[in-house]
């Protein structure tokens, strides 16, 4: 069993922005062919020198992805990843580009919402906070 | 795919299993009654003994009717689910310029190359059209990886048009719906055939030896590419009469039948994805008309 840290209230608004966008992100999850082709639309995929976690296919699927999977039943640690994802390696500029016509930032906005929820947010808002 | 979609999908498969035997058993029945009406006229009271002899199931009858039918209607019932869905997620939007102030939306309207047209300034006018195609064509996907671009184009086009234009296939359309399309010569179909499952091949590498993709496989996407490129290897198989041709041809006909009745539910669901998003939702990169969001 995972070690999660949240409370059934902060998981019960987690829920509640996921949910309110379910069918949207389960939609995009699964038409997404895992392609790799928007890497090169992202210009922290390019500026990281081809750093893998930066493909935005790759943001959108290892935090909201994971977010839905587990219903925000995640650990700390696995928290202080996404905040990573999405709040360091994208600043949703909104110029990646999905052949499928997926709406990545649509996706990475929800991981963004349910962080919240959960106080993961930037680092400098979370140190200002601690 | 949730637990739910998994128990769906296995339940259909049985009962697609057990009414492919039973339509299989009423034919035989009907059959053995109709000869009986021929030799005896009158209804005998031991036609119960047709029904109670052991029914032989044969695959071939069995991929050929019910299973047929099953994989179209699944398709056919998960595509319109997949468009009752989409209509419900998305509501009317504005097309992009008209949402915007008055004095931006000249900009927005499609004109931007308008703006641009000291580009183009002494061009003719196909060079004038070619210039924007470019132009347009270096913000997709074409642009960014031609290669890749264009592979994937002449796949996804081959996927649907080898099976259709198949003489092979054309000649069991006429014979089942008497209609047929124009087809091609088999022998070219047969390079073709393989110049698919090169690209495939070409995919699969693509999987395993960039750092990017890798990244982003699970074990789905390489059964999903394995599921699209089964039934063009049965295919060429049967067409060259390698191993066993019925066997193959068997294999051939129900590994095509869960590839249609999966589209809508599995990866291949960026099928009617793709056709709704790249039309309907209003986007940077949406073809008309554009008018929808989420």
């Amino acid at each position: 069993m995972r070690q999660t840290n949240t409370d059934a209230k902060t998981l019960a608004r987690i829920n509640r922005i996921v949910d309110s966008r379910k069918s949207m992100i389960r939609l995009s999850l699964q038409a997404c062919a895992h392609c790799a082709l928007c890497a090169e639309s992202c210009f922290k995929f390019c500026q990281s020198g081809g750093d893998v976690s930066y493909t935005p296919s790759y943001k959108a699927i290892n935090s909201i992805g994971r977010i839905w999977r587990t219903r925000g039943r995640l650990s700390d640690e696995e928290y202080e990843d996404i905040r990573e994802l999405v709040w360091d390696k994208c600043v949703l500029c909104m110029r990646c580009y999905c052949p499928i016509g997926i709406s990545i930032p649509s996706l990475i906005a929800a991981a963004r919402g349910a962080c919240r929820e959960k106080g993961v947010e930037r680092w400098h808002t979370t140190r200002r906070n601690a | 795919m949730t637990s739910r979609t998994r128990w769906i999908l296995a339940g259909t498969f049985a009962f697609a299993l057990l009414s492919g035997t039973a339509a299989y058993s009423q034919e035989t029945d009907a059959n053995s009654s109709a000869s009986q009406a021929i030799s005896r006229p009158s209804p005998s009271p031991e036609r119960h003994t047709a029904a109670a002899r052991v029914v032989r199931v044969d695959l071939y009858d069995i991929a050929m009717g019910p299973l047929f039918k099953l994989a179209w209607v699944l398709f056919a019932a998960g595509f319109t689910w997949r468009i009752v869905l989409f209509n419900r997620l998305t509501r009317p939007a504005r097309a992009a310029g008209s949402a915007l102030p008055p004095a931006a939306q000249h900009a927005a309207s499609g004109s931007v190359s308008d703006d641009m047209a000291f580009l183009t300034r002494g061009m003719s006018g196909v060079g004038r059209i070619l210039f924007r195609l470019r132009r347009w064509i270096r913000r997709t996907v074409f642009g960014a990886h031609p290669v890749m671009g264009v592979a994937s184009l002449v796949f996804h086009f081959g996927l649907f048009l080898i099976p259709l234009l198949l003489p092979a296939h054309n000649i069991l359309f006429s014979r089942s719906f008497r209609v047929s399309l124009p087809t091609l010569p088999g022998p070219l179909m047969d390079k073709l055939t393989l110049g698919l499952l090169a690209i495939g091949a070409f995919f699969l590498m693509r999987r395993i030896l960039f750092p990017r993709v890798r990244a982003l496989s699970t074990l789905r996407d390489y059964g999903i590419l394995f599921l699209v490129a089964a039934p063009f290897v049965t295919a060429y198989m049967a067409y060259h009469q390698w191993l066993n041709y019925r066997a193959v041809l068997v294999i051939h006909m129900i590994v095509g039948e869960i590839l249609i009745g999966a589209i809508p539910f599995t990866k291949l669901g960026h099928m009617p994805f793709l056709i709704f998003s790249r039309f309907f939702m209003s986007a940077e990169y949406a073809w008309r008309p554009g008018n929808r969001r989420w």
